[in-house]
């Protein structure tokens, strides 16, 4: 029995050893680890003053080079120091670790060699459970009204600091459809519309004196494209039979900031696709989330462009079939980007797809029962949800943008048709070229083509520009010159007036301003209402088909070789003021060295 | 005390950013490339296939021990083996106490998709105990383990205190939840103080947390538990509905009061049929004003806590950073250089930016309303439990409260005698 004592003595006392140096030997592993720590965390190179002092004595000739040599030197012996003390650190871990099991082990060794048999009868009595219960209630009502309290006097607080007012805010006052937004993301603005939500747009302007010109900047390739706009940024696609590109200005200075090229993939590599010269290689409009830019060219290559240039996807749709170029601009709704593809000329099948805007991928596909033709797709918000208008040249067909599902129909006529729909008053104006204007409810299901077209009209129909209304008037341009007004309840013609003129730009409505945009680089400016009335003129100096984008005191407008920022400058710059600035050369994407 | 609570939530959201390794890149100057930087590969299917596959073998291992083989020894050697491959080697991620955020986000972060390992280290604890009581937190669940395995010499906390202290985990839930589910932060997984242990690095506050943490524990049976975890609560009440559950005794309880003592946890709960009991009436009376302030306790919650919607909302990015672009002082806009940096590259107005955080803001007053009522709600059923008197003729362990961890059985002497029948049959 004694040995047995003696023995478990003996372990006890080992274990107490064991445990004694262990712990001694882990609480000093922690001290050397903390100090390492904070060593490494306080410690950087680039407060070294002998290198400070190095750099600041470099001289300018071929002696500068002992001098760059010792700092390498120094430089490197730092960082050195720095990831030698990382790794100290780690190993201090594993070190700390096996010190903190052994010492635990010793200690529950000991503990259990030490234990004694438990004696309940020096148990303390149990408490009363009437008192645990009162004590418990006691102690959650005063924990819930403290906290309560708290809550209530904190908000206060935070509310009379602010003043009443919400934590947040939106700066400044924007007039518009969309409040808050300084931007138009896709043709023609938020709605597709051509209504911009500012007020604040000049009259006039003068390229040759720079007056109200903010900036000009050349745009290397071809593009009829309008410009959108997302916050700061500007984009606008040019391309050519071999490249296509995407170019991201700075909405303030007009520096190009990057451009991207969209490489060509699929059954369309090495196709050329045939276009006119009026449609050129990149006569879509692209279509930003703000995260991204979305642009689709002639060759049916659609891609996406993340914020620093990088090409998130592009997907191949297939070479399009249209006999003067494919000119769909894309739209955007929830996450997808829509695509109009009417390239039904020569027994394809015309679709509308919907893609993925994070992956490019299909989200859905609808067959549409038309040949090619020119417009572009508009998201309508109605009573019933939003609706994804498309004209072409036998139907005008709204979708359910979410699934792809056809809501309603209306059979047309017309050839050749091009101008986008808008919708204004409650009704969906489609001009058809060749045939004539319709104005439709968009609250039926089916083919509504004998209940829900309200009117129609033969009177100013126009043929390339789109429409643009103020809700009460909607006002045409025609390629020919002719501009018409007609009463958007009735389809009555208010006015028309004959301007020495050809249209293929989108007019553009800011306020009570109409902006058209000749195809000579003339703008018109009117005032919207029943009479008439030019307010303004001015000129690009060259030729454009492109609309205008409208943002926030300023209008982007693009020409045949530049794109231009007309915007308010008080007081009226002259020739020294203009801000013309050239794309960097060589400012191909690649990546980080070109991310914004 | 309202500045305190901003600078509380500030400050344990800034800890993260403590511990980030800023090192300035060196110079080059002949067309050296710097490499560019690229976020870790996501763990490879088959093993997180094979982690639940270890998940749901350790649970039924954990619930078979406790319940039908009524071993402890085998309880540390699943501890030990939990802390090594859940804590060591999976680096503490994705354990089921965060994977509370992932589920919250999912159900309100519009286009959030829980992976499906998430999905299963959520919801298996959860099945586990409601068929076997908390063997999750016996010996499976690595921050448990971990504190369990340093339970030295075990004191017991005052019940008042404990009663108080146990109300934490409710409000750590709540806001854990409000945060994740409004896209905030993961703030259970940043404040997690046991992860920097098992990644042998991290944030230094939240290291020296765990550090303490488990220092405490060699007094305070696993205060992390007892006393934080969110995910505790949710297996608590899982554990409360169990079908199966620990019996200290196999035979007729001696009224020995060993298993009192042996429990570090203070679970459980002695007979009370010989104690003398208030007036009936009046415990009626108690109990019909309790069931009354309920609802008046939710709604003083919810409304006293909507009323933090502008504390709350500081915590998320899109908030903090309109602040800093806004009206930051130096301190808050060096803090925020980077993210001020990149905003001003990434072409987002002010207005939008402002636009996004009045949105955030809106969502916590929404958010407010439900914690407050969901903490309204806890107090008022807490109060109501406390308010009942179940009668007890044996000691039996708290079913809500048990860990399961077999130190109660083990300490009865009519399990070991038991043990030395069984033992004797077998020879």
């Amino acid at each position: 029995m004694a040995s047995v004592e003696n023995r478990s003595g003996l372990h006890y006392s080992i274990a107490c050893a064991v445990a004694l140096v262990a712990v001694a030997f882990t609480v000093a592993v922690g001290m050397l680890m903390v100090s390492s720590y904070l060593a490494a965390r306080t410690s950087s190179p680039l407060n070294l003053t002998e290198l400070d002092r190095l750099r600041a004595a470099i001289p300018g000739d071929a002696s500068g080079d002992a001098v760059r040599t010792r700092i390498r030197d120094l430089d490197h012996v730092a960082r050195q120091l720095y990831f030698g003390g990382l790794h100290s650190l780690r190993t201090g871990c594993y070190l700390f670790l096996l010190g903190a099991i052994i010492s635990l082990a010793g200690i529950k060794v000991a503990i259990t060699l030490k234990a004694r048999r438990p004696d309940p009868r020096g148990y303390p009595p149990a408490v009363g459970e009437l008192e645990l219960l009162a004590s418990a209630r006691f102690v959650i009502a005063a924990t819930a009204v403290g906290l309560v309290t708290v809550a209530i006097l904190i908000g206060i607080m935070e509310r009379r600091r602010d003043g009443g007012e919400p934590p947040v805010r939106v700066d400044g006052a924007f007039k518009g459809e969309v409040a808050g937004s300084a931007r138009s993301p896709a043709f023609r603005g938020f709605a597709g519309s051509g209504v911009a939500a500012f007020t604040n747009t000049p009259v006039a302007w003068d390229v040759r004196t720079g007056s109200n010109v903010l900036w000009m900047v050349k745009i290397p390739l071809a593009g009829m494209s309008s410009p959108v706009v997302w916050g700061t940024r500007v984009f606008v696609t040019g391309a050519s039979d071999e490249k296509r590109v995407v170019y991201c200005h700075d909405l303030d200075s007009g520096t190009c900031l990057w451009q991207a090229d969209v490489k060509v993939a699929g059954d369309t590599a090495g196709k050329v696709p045939t276009v006119n010269k009026d449609t050129g290689f990149a006569a879509s409009t692209p279509v930003t989330d703000g995260n991204a830019v979305y642009a689709i060219f002639a060759n049916g290559q659609v891609a996406g462009i993340d914020s620093c240039a990088r090409e998130m996807w592009t997907i191949d749709l297939g070479l399009p079939g249209n006999k003067y170029g494919y000119s769909a601009s894309l739209a955007m709704h929830a996450g997808k980007v829509l695509v109009q593809f009417d390239t039904g000329e020569d027994g394809r099948q015309s679709q509308l797809v919907a893609l993925d805007s994070g992956s490019g991928r299909r989200v859905w596909t609808m067959d549409r029962p038309v040949t090619d033709s020119w417009p572009s797709p508009v998201l309508v918000e109605t009573g019933q949800g939003t609706q994804l208008v498309t004209v072409a040249n036998e139907y005008i067909i709204a979708y359910d943008p979410a699934t792809g599902a056809e809501l309603w129909r209306v059979k047309c006529g017309g050839t050749d048709v091009a101008a986008t729909p808008i919708c204004a008053g409650g009704l969906v104006i489609a001009a058809i070229a060749h045939d004539k204007t319709y104005a439709i409810r968009p609250d039926g299901r089916g083919d509504v083509t004998a209940s829900h077209v309200a009117w129609t009209s033969e009177d100013g129909t126009s043929d390339v520009p789109s429409p643009v209304s103020d809700g009460e008037l909607i006002y045409f341009a025609h390629s020919s010159g002719m501009i018409t007004c007609v009463d958007v309840k009735t389809g009555q013609t208010v006015w028309s007036k004959g301007l020495e003129a050809e249209f293929y730009a989108s007019p553009g409505l800011a306020g009570d301003r109409i902006y058209l945009v000749a195809r000579s680089g003339e703008v018109f400016i009117l005032k919207a209402g029943r009479m008439y009335e030019e307010i303004g003129r001015a000129h690009l100096g060259e030729p454009s088909d492109c609309s205008p984008a409208f943002v926030d005191g300023r209008i982007l407008l693009r020409g045949l070789n530049h794109l231009f920022c007309i915007g308010m400058k008080l007081p009226a710059g002259d020739a020294g003021d203009r801000n013309e600035v050239t794309a960097p050369a060589g400012t191909q994407a690649n990546g980080m060295d070109q991310g914004l | 005390m309202k500045r305190a609570l901003v600078a509380v939530l500030l400050v344990l959201s800034a800890l993260s950013a403590y511990g980030a390794n800023r090192f300035p890149m060196p110079q080059f100057e002949k067309g050296y490339f710097i490499p560019e930087s690229t976020a870790p590969a996501a763990r490879v299917a088959w093993l997180e296939v094979l982690d639940a596959g270890v998940l749901f073998a350790a649970l039924s291992l954990a619930a078979w021990l406790v319940l039908k083989k009524r071993s402890r020894r085998g309880l540390v050697a699943l501890t030990v083996f939990s802390v090594a491959y859940f804590g060591f080697w999976r680096a503490g991620c994705i354990c089921p106490v965060g994977s509370i955020q992932n589920v919250a986000l999912s159900l309100c972060g519009g286009g959030y998709v829980l992976p499906l390992t998430a999905a299963v280290f959520f919801i298996l604890p959860l099945v586990f105990a409601l068929l076997f009581g908390r063997v999750f937190c016996a010996a499976v669940c690595p921050l448990g383990a971990v504190q369990d395995l340093v339970v030295l010499f075990p004191v017991r906390v005052p019940r008042p205190l404990a009663s108080l202290l146990g109300l934490i985990p409710f409000v750590y839930l709540g806001l854990g939840v409000l945060f994740a589910a409004t896209g905030a932060a993961y703030v259970v997984c940043r404040l997690d103080p046991f992860v920097p242990l098992f990644r042998f690095g991290g944030d230094l506050p939240i290291l020296l947390a765990g550090i303490g943490f488990l220092l405490l524990g060699i007094f305070v049976a696993r205060p992390y538990c007892r006393f934080l975890c969110p995910y505790g609560v949710l297996l608590n009440w899982a554990a409360r509905l169990s079908m199966w559950r620990v019996t200290i005794t196999p035979d007729e309880c001696v009224k020995c009061r060993l298993c009192e003592r042996a429990c570090p946890f203070d679970a459980i709960r002695v007979p009370n049929a010989s104690q003398s009991g208030e007036k009936r009436r009046a415990d009626t009376r108690r109990l019909a004003l309790l069931l009354c302030l309920v609802p008046l306790l939710v709604l003083a919650g919810g409304w006293s806590t909507s009323r933090l919607d502008r504390v709350f909302a500081r915590m998320h990015p899109a908030v903090r950073l309109l602040d800093a672009v806004r009206n930051g002082d130096e301190a808050s806009r060096n803090s925020m250089a980077y993210e001020l940096e990149a905003f001003g590259g990434s072409g987002v107005t002010k207005e939008d930016l402002a636009a996004t955080a009045d949105a955030v803001a809106g969502r916590y007053r929404t958010g407010g309303w439900l914690l407050g009522g969901f903490l309204g709600a806890v107090f008022g059923i807490s109060l109501i439990g406390a308010a009942i008197r179940r009668t007890r003729e044996t000691y039996e362990p708290d079913r809500g409260q048990c860990l399961a961890c077999a130190r109660c059985f083990m300490s009865c002497p009519v399990e070991h005698q038991r043990r030395r029948e069984a033992a004797g049959r077998r020879l």
